[in-house]
């Protein structure tokens, strides 16, 4: 009996000690965050003042890789070449789309074949074609073999003409002024290489041919719940990493990085649902390892608008690939954890992933069984359940609501009261249910990695439309 | 049992830390809600402001002596947002008309008073307006807050400064501008471009040239630095320090670099012995220059260029080649014809089609 | 798109300050003179720009001058002026706004039969040669660069305005 107690005992104080570790690391990534917001936002003064563009900054190549985008590539094309941003090149990448991509653009903008000449740099599936618009003389469409969405990146990134290039989601908004914004980092420090934007979600956004004409919360809980989510994701999850240089995520629906630097390291890896995440850790690992000053950073204020999930279906299969490539991404850059020169990534951004979001479902799962089979068994108290279950929905409550303390500081998107009543009931309600429902997803998403066959998952990311690559991590 | 004493204590400890928690919160939500009713009611003022001097202000710019009713301290934060605005907008006698307006309100008097507020905010607005009105007499005032360590302070103060008077600015802060390595290059250019300061920028040029010839990797990269701002500097300054700097310069980028600004022929046989470096950005740097400057002779070592490793040297190289032949189409075809290497061939072809679209 | 003169002066951004507050007399005599010395229609420009301090600068310059002046505020309203308006005597586009670009909007002014020949000024923060060029070749009539000069515009306006009506 007294060995039982004493295992009982030891159980529960591996999960103390994780819980509290857990909420620890993110009050103190939410300190950073704070401080680091509070900071930009001083900085800021006459943002919004004309500003003249000018030949100094350096040229951007917009990747737009699009697979079966028919319907909106047109509009979503338009809008980025309206970007205020002195120069920059758009080159939409059409992965063997079935549904007349090619088409509706060649009538759009009056396409031309050209003769390319691509640098071979990164090995992609067969470029078909290459074709010049006659109307933008920025736009440039490539054709290729359906390989995916890294491969139709890498394919971009071989065609592309200028040192940085920005890779952006086809079906999402960019704010006019984002991009010259997410250059910044770059023209103030030559050893960025990659910069990530905040990406904020569409539904309930008013928006009229790949413009945004105003912002507003979707009337369905499931986004609304996202909302939430993504607010704590950007706002304190990223921002709360990036001044310690240790952010392991850029989100693939926006983000900027040195050409030079991307194909040093091999450009995306084609083997993985999770290429965004994983080439940034990439670009962390063989920095460090070969000791070479660089800098990733997450900037606030540009602003990339996308469509997020509505039914729990989609939302479900998001969140296993969400796993899946973490999963994926942590396995191929192992060797970052703990390295000699790991600095913070290696040493506490790592680990801190994999215990917390890679290992945490397993953890919080069986945190979970213990406590209810400890109550059904009566070694826990229903007095200590309560207080506990009291003590994490207030936690949860108390990060949820301080992103949004962040946001009304910094963006102030989401001006009315009945928009707040809303957004602080979902700080609420997301603890109940919707944080069960990813973990057990996330759980679901783990197995599949571990005991799915190959085949299954190549055909998954080739049938699937790429279902948006945003991946705020867990907090 | 020990178990149950022992969930007391930790039962004791979680409330604890539940009450915490709560309070904090609590305290957060009513920090959004204080935030978002100044934030509100600050937009409400500012509208009423802007109905009333919006006017007023067009009017000034456009030389129509008024009266201004009194500005209301209150509302000085819009003023400087909109003058500011409208001063980043307008050039010539526009910008002395918005000055004279701004003395008149008592804005040169507020911005002086901001400078030596403790915030960065206030101090950064200050500046800003400062420097838009050339104000003369802050000028001991801002210097040494260009000597600041934080960067955006420093850097905004030195903007301001260079507006007041860029030749002083220019001699005053030459140590600052050869060793803040956190000021950015390309904002410094343009700054240094809009205050049209250009003749003073020799003392950029007399900086280079004293941290020319040194080994030293940080007395390397200020000069990297140095010459990422000469693109602002007038050719005749210019040209004779970078041809000095590139004849003791051992540092690839930095030989890359001055590739970029030589123009002139008598720099030929110097840009074409870089035309075999082993660093692909030297030799894309002296292709591109042979195709600046180049005569019809540098075709067959641009041909060699053609047949690089690298992509974007093959690509320059096209261009070069499509430059120097721009007038004679037929002899272009003619050598396209006789290339034999099929990544040499591509490229130029590219490079030929890209021209005529560009035309 | 007749207008009289006193509901002109009533939509003047400063006649709503005089009669308001009281300011600025000589601005409402000048008005008035003016209103006096064009008695006929006042010219009609149109103008595109998303910034709005320097769309409001550019109505009440224009304004000023004695023109009637319609503001788009992005591409889109930019296009509907166009289908619906006869054509200005002038023509003054930002190249960088949201929906349809300058170069965009220009192309669809010189398509369009009766608006061809209207004189168009490019303003706008693009200050690079290969802009100027491409505005130009692509049949702008003249091209200033922002900052600019609120004098050099207004003569460059009356200028375009004048040769139209020879």
């Amino acid at each position: 009996m007294n060995q039982y107690a004493d295992m009982v005992l030891v159980l529960e104080l591996f999960f103390l000690i994780y819980f509290a570790l857990l909420n620890g690391g993110y009050l103190f990534l939410n300190a950073v965050a704070m401080i680091s917001l509070k900071r930009q936002m001083d900085r800021q003064v006459y943002a919004d003042h004309p500003r003249i563009y000018t030949a100094l900054k350096p040229p951007v190549s917009l990747l737009v890789p699009a697979y079966n985008e028919a319907a909106t590539i047109a509009a979503s094309v338009r809008s980025m070449l309206q970007l205020s941003y002195d120069e920059f090149e758009v080159i939409v990448i059409n992965d063997g789309s079935l549904d007349g991509t090619l088409e509706e653009l060649q009538r759009q903008f009056g396409l031309v074949p050209f003769p390319g000449a691509c640098r071979s740099g990164i090995k992609t599936q067969p470029v078909r074609g290459m074709w010049y618009s006659t109307v933008h003389r920025n736009l440039r469409v490539i054709d290729k073999e359906n390989g995916g969405k890294a491969d139709s990146l890498n394919a971009g990134i071989n065609a592309s003409r200028y040192p940085l290039f920005c890779a952006v989601d086809a079906d999402s908004i960019l704010q006019r002024n984002s991009l010259d914004l997410i250059v910044e980092p770059f023209v103030e420090d030559d050893r960025t290489i990659a910069a990530g934007g905040t990406i904020r979600i569409l539904n309930g956004c008013k928006a009229s041919d790949g413009f945004l004409v105003s912002v507003g919360l979707p009337n369905k809980l499931l986004p609304m719940l996202q909302i939430v989510e993504y607010l704590r994701a950007f706002l304190f999850g990223r921002l709360g990493w990036s001044p310690l240089n240790a952010m392991l995520v850029i989100s693939g629906a926006f983000g900027l990085f040195r050409k030079s630097s991307v194909i040093e390291v091999g450009g995306y890896r084609t083997d993985t649902v999770g290429e965004d995440m994983e080439l940034v850790m990439r670009l962390h690992r063989i920095h460090r390892q070969k000791r070479i000053p660089y800098r990733i950073v997450f900037v606030p204020n540009p602003i990339c608008w996308t469509e997020a999930p509505e039914s729990l279906r989609v939302l479900k299969n998001q969140r296993m690939r969400w796993q899946r490539g973490l999963s994926e991404s942590l396995l191929m850059n192992r060797t970052l954890l703990f390295s000699r020169n790991g600095g913070w990534v290696g040493w506490i951004a790592f680990p801190f992933t994999f215990v917390f979001e890679w290992a945490g479902v397993f953890i919080e799962l069986a945190g979970y069984m213990f406590i209810f089979a400890g109550f059904w068994l009566g070694i826990v108290s229903g007095a200590a359940l309560l207080a506990f279950a009291v003590v994490s929905v207030l936690l949860g409550v108390l990060l949820s609501v301080s992103a949004l303390l962040m946001e009304e500081m910094s963006f102030h998107l989401y001006p009315r009261y009945r928009q707040l009543f809303w957004l602080l009931a979902m700080a609420v309600l997301e603890n109940f249910g919707y944080r069960q429902l990813n973990l057990v997803w996330r759980f679901h998403g783990m197995l599949r990695w571990l005991f799915g066959t190959q085949a299954q998952w190549g055909k998954m990311t080739r049938s699937a439309k790429w279902n948006r690559s945003i991946r705020p991590d867990k907090s | 049992m020990v178990s149950a004493a022992h969930f007391d204590a930790i039962l004791w400890f979680v409330s604890l830390t539940g009450i915490a928690v709560f309070s904090l919160t609590l305290l957060m939500v009513f920090r959004i809600v204080w935030l978002r009713f100044s934030h509100n009611s600050r937009a409400r003022r500012e509208k009423k402001f802007l109905e009333l001097w919006r006017p007023l202000m067009m009017s000034g710019i456009s030389g129509s002596e008024t009266g201004y009713p009194p500005l209301r301290m209150d509302d000085a934060e819009f003023f400087l947002d909109l003058w500011n605005h409208l001063h980043e907008s307008v050039k010539g006698p526009a910008k002395s008309r918005l000055n004279n307006l701004a003395v008149r309100c008592g804005m040169a008097a507020h911005a002086h008073a901001l400078l030596h507020r403790s915030g960065l905010r206030p101090r950064l607005m200050a500046l800003i307006t400062l420097g838009n009105l050339r104000e003369n007499s802050a000028w001991s005032d801002i210097l040494p807050l260009a000597k600041k360590p934080d960067t955006i302070l420093s850097f905004t103060a030195l903007g301001a400064l260079l507006r007041i008077n860029a030749n002083a600015a220019l001699g005053e802060l030459k140590m600052q501008l050869v060793d803040r390595t956190d000021w950015p290059t390309a904002q410094l250019a343009i700054l240094i471009q809009e205050s049209g300061a250009m003749a003073s920028t020799f003392e950029l040029v007399d900086a280079a040239l004293q941290l020319s010839g040194s080994t030293r990797p940080e007395d390397i990269r200020k000069l990297q630095r140095l010459l990422r701002i000469f693109v602002v500097v007038p050719t005749h300054l210019k040209l004779p320090a970078v041809r000095t700097i590139l004849s003791s310069a051992t540092d690839s980028e930095l030989i890359a670099q001055c590739l970029k600004y030589l123009c002139e022929p008598e720099d030929l046989p110097c840009i074409r012995t870089y035309a075999e470096h082993p660093v692909w950005f030297v030799r894309l740097q002296a292709a591109h220059a042979l195709g600046r400057i180049g005569a019809t002779s540098d075709l067959p070592l641009l041909q060699k260029l053609l047949r690089d490793p690298v992509w974007d040297v093959r690509h320059r190289s096209a261009d070069a080649i499509v430059a120097l032949m721009r007038k004679d189409g037929k002899a272009l075809a003619g050598l396209l014809a006789t290339l034999t290497d099929p990544f040499a061939r591509d490229m130029l072809t590219m490079s030929m089609a890209e021209s005529r679209v560009a035309q | 798109m007749r207008k009289g003169a006193i509901p002109a002066l009533l939509s003047h951004p400063t006649c709503w300050l005089i009669m308001k507050s009281g300011y600025c007399a000589e601005a409402l005599s000048a008005m008035e003179n003016r209103s006096s010395s064009f008695p006929t229609e006042k010219p009609l420009l149109m103008a595109v720009e998303d910034d709005d301090n320097i769309a409001y600068l550019l109505q009440f310059l224009l304004e000023r001058e004695g023109y009637s002046v319609r503001m788009a505020r992005n591409g889109n309203e930019a296009r509907q002026l166009i289908d619906e308006l006869p054509p200005p005597q002038l023509v003054i586009l930002d190249i960088m706004v949201p929906y349809f670009d300058g170069f965009e909007l220009l192309q669809l002014i010189r398509e369009k039969s009766d608006w061809a020949s209207t004189p168009v000024i490019m303003l706008t923060a693009k200050s690079q040669e290969r802009d100027i060029v491409r505005a130009l070749d692509s049949g702008a009539s003249d091209y200033i660069v922002k900052p600019f000069l609120p004098e050099e515009l207004k003569a460059r306006v009356r200028r375009w305005v004048r040769v139209v009506g020879k």
